[in-house]
């Protein structure tokens, strides 16, 4: 049984004929045993007909009301015809799912991009003999989504330096310029003294965020481990000037470079693979080497 | 000819007949369906007869032009309420003022009518509809809107949430708000 309080506050709501049907019924019964709220219920009624009395009009549109608007209807039809059936929220509900794909899409577009190792732009014959890389390579290795980073040692983060450095190491005149060309960012990493050189180590990376170096020995190096610079480290960048490389390329207008001891055998082979420098400005010798 | 008689002629079928074909036949038969609610919604929301009949001529063409939108698996008539009422609402907020009432009689030269005639109804009807109207203007226009929706027209809570896009217990608490304000105006003002 309902109680009288609840019945007294739902009043109007029963008398209008809203609310559910079981709670109608409960009001209904308690209304049935309560003197107090029968009258309530009486004088609610007389209330509610007096204001739907008061809200009647008998104001009627004019004679030649439905001609005026329709002499007033604009020649062109309704709008379009297929949203009748294609309701305005269905519409909205494929645009929210088509929106929530896209996003998502694209999130796994870029954790893959970002967490894939890269691959070697390079291929080893059976009998270990190096193959010449292609254009055809390296677009298909850009197209995997791999990125280097171009790691290079000077003396300074200077940029300039840092310019002068590669310089050397590509055996061309490189300026900051160039680099500035290129879009390379530089991250100086640590300084440290290298067979009595202060030197500092910089990634430039490309495509990239996260300071990770590139599998070198197949294993990624974090850059706050690299200070002060351990065994493995030195001797994976720097183990002997006999043995140190350098590789670049252009792919899709982006230049790609690793310099650097490169001990692993395959990143011998495409050291190996990279023509001998001809002088000339930066962007004519990385469009050589593609 | 045989083939226009056994047309639909429920409000959503003469709806699709506009949608499809732009029949302005059907919408006609629309128009005088529902030319006298849209008239009588716009004075009671607008408190000014002179201009309801142009704002509900105005409500129809809006009507029109939005049919493309309407879903003919619902009801058209809350539809229709819903683009009327915007309409409307339209007008008022760019009117800012409801009622003129320096066209109208005062009210108590009209009481005073009723009172020393005791016969004419015709003034005391004026009365009458001067005093809901000076009530319903009092009302926030949500809450107008919505008693004018249920009393006048006796749309359910449900279907006026639908035409004011509103939560069903606001709408309730609208209700219940308007009826008690003009339940206490009128029977102040002695309306039975």
């Amino acid at each position: 049984m309902m109680d009288h309080v609840k019945a007294t506050d739902r009043m109007t709501d029963y008398v209008l004929g809203e609310g559910d049907t079981a709670e109608r019924e409960r009001i209904h019964d308690h209304i049935r045993t309560c003197q107090e709220c029968s009258e309530a219920e009486i004088q609610e009624r007389m209330a509610i007909e007096c204001v739907e009395r008061a809200m009647q009009l008998s104001t009627v549109a004019s004679k030649g009301f439905a001609d005026r608007v329709l002499s007033s209807l604009p020649e062109k039809p309704c709008r379009s015809a297929w949203r009748a059936y294609f309701p305005e929220r269905r519409i909205l509900a494929v645009f929210a799912v088509a929106a929530a794909m896209v996003i998502v899409a694209s999130f796994f577009v870029v954790v893959d991009r970002f967490s894939r190792a890269p691959k070697l732009p390079v291929r080893v014959s059976a009998n270990g003999a190096i193959v010449r890389l292609s254009m055809a390579d390296l677009l298909g290795l850009q197209a995997n989504g791999a990125s280097y980073p171009i790691i290079y040692q000077s003396e300074s983060s200077d940029p300039r330096i840092a310019a002068a450095a590669l310089s050397v190491h590509v055996g061309f005149p490189v300026t900051p310029a160039d680099l500035s060309a290129m879009g390379a960012r530089f991250t100086t990493a640590r300084m440290t003294t290298l067979d009595g050189r202060r030197v500092a180590l910089s990634v430039m990376r490309y495509g990239a965020n996260n300071l990770t170096l590139a599998e070198f020995d197949g294993k990624s190096v974090e850059l706050p481990k690299l200070s002060p610079m351990s065994s493995k480290t030195r001797e994976v960048l720097c183990g002997g000037e006999a043995n140190c490389r350098m590789v670049a390329w252009k792919s899709r207008g982006r230049i790609f470079a690793i310099i650097g001891n490169i001990p692993d055998p395959q990143l011998i082979a495409l050291a190996g693979a990279i023509p001998d420098a001809e002088p000339g400005p930066v962007s004519r010798r990385l469009a050589f080497f593609c | 000819m045989s083939s226009t008689s056994h047309q639909d002629t429920s409000d959503a079928g003469l709806a699709r007949r506009c949608v499809d074909h732009s029949d302005r036949q059907a919408f006609s038969v629309l128009v005088r369906r529902y030319q006298d609610a849209i008239v009588r919604l716009a004075v009671r929301l607008t408190g000014n007869a002179d201009d309801a009949e142009d704002l509900a001529q105005e409500c129809f063409l809006r009507v029109w032009d939005k049919l493309g939108h309407y879903n003919p698996s619902r009801d058209f008539k809350p539809w229709l309420y819903q683009v009327s009422t915007n309409v409307i609402l339209n007008w008022l907020s760019s009117r800012k003022t409801r009622i003129d009432t320096s066209s109208t009689a005062p009210i108590e030269s009209l009481i005073g009518i009723a009172g020393d005639g005791g016969a004419d109804v015709t003034a005391l009807k004026n009365l009458e509809e001067r005093l809901v109207s000076e009530v319903l203007d009092a009302l926030p226009v949500g809450t107008r809107v919505a008693i004018s929706l249920r009393f006048l027209e006796g749309f359910t809570f449900q279907e006026i949430a639908q035409i004011q896009k509103l939560p069903l217990p606001t709408v309730a608490s609208r209700v219940r708000r308007g009826l008690a304000e003009m339940r206490s105006r009128l029977e102040r003002d002695g309306v039975k």
